[in-house]
């Protein structure tokens, strides 16, 4: 039991939690006998990851542990864009408004902040993590004989919920079976999700809940809210509190421009660059125009032989990290990377796999 | 200064742009090559074009030129010698491509602002110029019928022409030329200098009258009294002026560093070539200083530039001395050429005097970076502190790259270099290397004449001192050769720690001098460099095509010096001299500086035991 939390949520966000939200996460953390697998979804500015963050410090109070998987490559809860990640997490989340990095599990480099440039290796990379989940921290009852208890799981997924978006969730939907799914409902009807289990051709599905909330963004309730956030400048944010891990906790890094010095200052990893391959996910780049592309942008980090389980049609091994790639030096055969990845996982590294993932161009500017 | 953002376009966000290129240079070969009607040329266009879109940021423009010039590749009607190789045959699957690649060029130029404003297409696409044939063409084909092949083939040359005037037009002639500017200012600057000189000098000679003193006096001390006069008296309406040029210079070389070190290097030549005989004369009589010549600054002049604008740009200081240092290399490199013709041409005979021009100018650089570092303007990197200061103004370099590179274009004699080494070690604060270069065998040209004074004066004293001296080196040989195998039996544990390392994939760059993410810290001036990003097969490759008849007579002699093992100084000299130091070398010698170097011909390089073994006994040969 975690309720000596330091910060309960309860007493923190009250004002705002309507009773529909407390019953849904009361729903979800104590009524289900076996730890559930709730996933969460809705469009766009809903509250998705708010409820999330509720429901995982709910569930805290229940289970020591919670895995969280987060398969919105545009805006993640705990990682940086462009990758889906599994997290265990025994913490509680203590600032409810906005989102930290946290270490992952497990992690697949997409490379892009939509699904829509690849919607199959996407729903791979989902899957992969997911049965990675249920094979190592969920088991089913008639598994006795395992030491370690079953863990809840929730799933957040992406705002995308029209076209592409839609076809991509409902797969994930059906591959997944969770025992709960929030469905984050705005007033303007016509971009909601489907009512009920939209994803399922007949209602014959066993223990599914399907709790449809309506998103606490909203005019009733008179309240100044964000409604639209600035995407660009979160996606930024996150990239920059995750590259401050590149350095010690004593050098203070609040501002674009001190992250941006300190990456120009510290001593990059070299690494040679016949040691590493190079995968482009998204696009072809001829031979000879590899390094133009590669410099000075930001890469996913992986380990070939890290395959896993169930190795899929083009899906690249797991990822450890993000890097970005600071310098080339062809003539002495060199990369130059800063990564916040520890050296013992880096080590293993040969694949750099490049995507779209745009460095902020704050931070290549140096002024002397 | 940085790879990716270029000052050319402005945000409304952070102030710049992200762009896929390195630089402006690039993007107008990309421009070039892509109209041009060479298909090599527009095939390695597009391929540096894919490379840009793999980056993300790449501007719609330049996107859809290069989809609607790799359409008209493929389509048989613009091959112009008819051949079939990589087109495509149905004219209806070219179609659909132009088709596609117009709807592309109208929406991505116009919906932008239709969202905004929400006004027809057609109007803003008139509003923007562009032709109304490629409009139709785009509601055709989204809403009707797909338009015939000789409509869209000929609306892809209007097409590009529109292309052409909108994006890459506009932009060739926006792109900031740099140098003219810089050579104005600069100018400006001189002529500053030129005029207080004048009033100065009146006042001065005024005062020369009365204290009738004699003619010598030490230009240094009436340097700095004009030098602080000009700091000193603010009030002055020239002054302001002179602060203003300097100010504007000081901002030109932050944007253009690169260029503005080369036009400052030009200028000091320029001047050097007309009054060469004064090159070592450390006091120029001002009355001399001619002020008919407005455009070229004297000598002093332009020292005094420097000095005052690296005051504000420190980093000045080593731009000067990498543009300085890599035209020495490079003319060195060039009269080696000559080695074995006996023939020297003036044209050679002009570089050698110029590099001479340029090595004199490096004891002043070096000094000046003394000054800046004593007072705190410039720092030295240590290794692995490289962040422990956070973010400051202090410009950091690192001082034992430059030092070797220094050393390595020592050439016997040469006293400019040779100062700044021994400044440069000073600097360092590390005694021994000091030490140790002040015995350098070399530095005995500075302090005392040659041991040999009389070639024709045979008597028994000389010869027993030249016995004498002889012996002498060969205890310092031998002293050289137990060091060397001490060097050795610690060589072999050092390697293993390497081979350790080597089957490390990633290991933390030992050394590093800050620059922004996407260049490279030159190996020895510390700045931040483009890297060069072709692939090394095509370097070498086109290297080798671009290689001289020279340069091939001297890769030839190279491979015949290896394969002749007889001539041990020879064969290293070259070794040492084809290949840069490098990093790992120039890091350990911190403490052990010199440890199993060895000076030849004025090059320091790795003796081995057997090397050192032929030199010893050649000098008992002597002895």
């Amino acid at each position: 039991m975690k309720n000596n939390s330091p910060t309960s949520p309860a007493s923190r966000q009250e004002p705002l939690l309507l009773p529909q939200w407390e019953d849904a996460l009361h729903t979800v953390t104590h009524f289900s006998q076996a730890p559930p697998i709730t996933v969460i979804c809705g469009p766009k500015n809903s509250g998705k990851s708010t409820f999330s963050r509720l429901l995982l410090n709910s569930l805290l109070e229940r289970y020591d542990k919670v895995g969280y998987l987060d398969t919105d490559v545009g805006q993640p809860e705990f990682s940086v864009p462009g990758v889906l990640s599994l997290h265990l997490l025994d913490e509680c989340i203590s600032d409810l408004m906005n989102n930290s990095i946290r270490e992952f599990k497990r992690c697949c480099f997409f490379g892009d902040i939509s699904s829509k440039r690849d919607p199959e290796a996407y729903l791979n990379y989902a899957r992969r993590l997911y049965d990675y989940f249920i094979e190592k921290y969920h088991h089913t009852n008639n598994d006795n004989n395992h030491q370690k208890p079953s863990l809840p799981l929730i799933i957040n997924t992406p705002g995308w919920v029209k076209g592409t978006g839609f076809d991509v969730l409902v797969e994930l939907l059906r591959y997944v079976c969770p025992t709960h799914v929030i469905q984050m409902r705005i007033s303007a009807d016509s971009k909601n999700l489907p009512n009920g289990a939209f994803w399922l051709a007949d209602e014959q599905k066993g223990p599914l809940q399907v709790i449809e909330l309506i998103s606490f963004f909203t005019d009733s309730f008179n309240r100044s809210v964000v409604l639209t956030k600035n995407v660009l400048s979160l996606r930024e944010s996150r990239l920059f509190n995750y590259f401050k891990q590149c350095f010690p906790e004593s050098l203070s890094i609040t501002t674009n421009k001190e992250l941006a010095h300190a990456l120009a200052s510290i001593a990059p990893y070299e690494v040679q660059i016949s040691q590493v391959n190079v995968i482009h996910l998204h696009c072809q780049v001829p031979e000879s125009e590899v390094f133009h592309s590669l410099n000075g942008t930001i890469v996913g980090l992986a380990a070939s032989f890290k395959r896993p389980m169930t190795p899929s049609k083009g899906c690249t091994p797991w990822c450890v990290g993000l890097g970005i790639v600071r310098g080339i030096d062809v003539k002495q055969g060199l990369l130059y990377v800063i990564t916040p990845v520890p050296p013992f996982q880096l080590e293993q590294v040969d694949l750099l796999l490049q995507g779209f993932i745009e460095i902020p161009s704050s931070l290549l500017q140096v002024f002397p | 200064m940085d790879s990716n953002t270029s000052k050319g376009k402005v945000s409304q966000f952070s102030g710049y742009k992200l762009v896929p290129w390195l630089n402006w240079n690039q993007w107008d070969d990309v421009r070039k090559s892509i109209f041009s009607s060479s298909p090599i040329l527009i095939a390695s266009a597009l391929q540096k074009i894919l490379a840009w879109q793999s980056k993300g940021c790449i501007p719609v423009a330049i996107d859809v030129t290069a989809r609607i010039i790799e359409i008209q590749q493929m389509d048989p009607f613009f091959r112009q010698n008819g051949s079939t190789v990589d087109t495509l045959a149905s004219e209806e699957m070219l179609a659909m491509l132009y088709c596609m690649s117009i709807i592309r060029l109208v929406n991505g130029f116009v919906e932008p602002a239709h969202k905004k404003t929400g006004r027809s297409i057609s109007d803003l696409a008139g509003a923007l110029g562009i032709p109304r044939t490629l409009v139709d063409i785009r509601h055709e084909s989204s809403h009707r019928g797909l338009p015939s092949l000789k409509l869209v083939r000929s609306a892809s040359a209007m097409a590009l022409e529109w292309l052409k005037a909108n994006y890459w037009e506009p932009q060739r002639v926006a792109i900031p030329n740099p140098r003219k500017e810089i050579k104005y200012w600069l100018h400006e600057l001189i002529i500053c200098l030129k005029s207080s000189h004048v009033s100065r000098m009146q006042s001065q000679k005024e005062k020369l009258k009365r204290a009738k003193s004699t003619v010598l006096i030490m230009a240094c001390s009436k340097l700095s009294l004009i030098y602080q006069k000009l700091l000193a008296s603010k009030s002055n309406g020239s002054t302001k002026h002179f602060s203003k040029v300097t100010k504007v210079s000081a901002k030109l070389y932050s944007s253009y560093p690169v260029e503005f070190a080369s036009i400052l290097l030009e200028l000091f030549l320029s001047q050097a070539s007309d009054i060469s005989d004064d090159m070592n004369a450390e006091h120029i009589d001002y009355s001399e200083c001619s002020v008919t010549e407005p455009m070229l600054g004297s000598l002093h002049d332009l020292k005094m530039i420097i000095a005052k604008l690296s005051n504000k740009k420190p980093r000045l200081l080593l731009s000067l001395l990498k543009a300085v240092l890599e035209m020495i290399e490079e003319m060195d490199s060039r009269s080696c050429e000559v080695d074995g013709n006996r023939f020297i041409s003036s044209q050679k005979q002009a570089d050698i005097q110029q590099a001479t021009h340029l090595r004199s100018l490096v004891p002043f650089l070096v000094r000046s970076l003394k000054a800046l570092k004593d007072s705190g303007q410039i720092g030295l990197i240590e290794r692995n502190q490289v962040l422990s200061a956070g973010p400051t103004t202090t410009l950091k370099f690192s001082l034992m790259n430059l030092l070797y590179k220094c050393l390595n274009l020592l050439a016997p004699g040469d006293k400019h270099l040779l100062k700044s080494v021994l400044l440069l070690a000073d600097m360092s604060g590390n005694r021994l290397l000091t030490e140790k270069l002040k015995i350098l065998p070399l530095l005995a040209f500075l302090d005392q004449p040659p041991l040999r004074t009389d070639d024709f004066f045979h008597d028994e004293s000389t010869l027993l001192k030249e016995e004498d001296f002889l012996k002498k080196e060969a205890e310092k040989l031998y002293l050289i050769k137990s060091r060397l195998a001490n060097h050795g039996s610690r060589g072999t544990g050092q390697i293993k720690g390497n081979s350790n390392t080597a089957a490390r994939r990633w290991a933390v760059t030992k050394s590093w001098v800050p620059c922004p993410i996407g260049t490279l810290p030159c190996s020895f001036s510390s700045l931040a460099v483009l890297p060069d990003l072709d692939a090394v097969e095509d370097v070498t490759s086109k290297s080798f095509e671009n290689v001289s008849d020279a340069d091939k007579k001297r890769t030839v002699s190279d491979i015949e010096s290896d394969d002749d093992d007889g001539d041990h100084h020879h064969h290293a000299v070259k070794r040492l001299k084809e290949a840069p130091v490098d990093q790992s070398s120039c890091e350990t010698v911190n403490v052990s500086a010199m440890e199993g170097q060895l000076m030849i011909g004025g090059v320091w390089m790795k003796v081995t035991d057997e090397e050192v073994a032929a030199i010893e006994s050649d000098v008992r040969i002597f002895g």
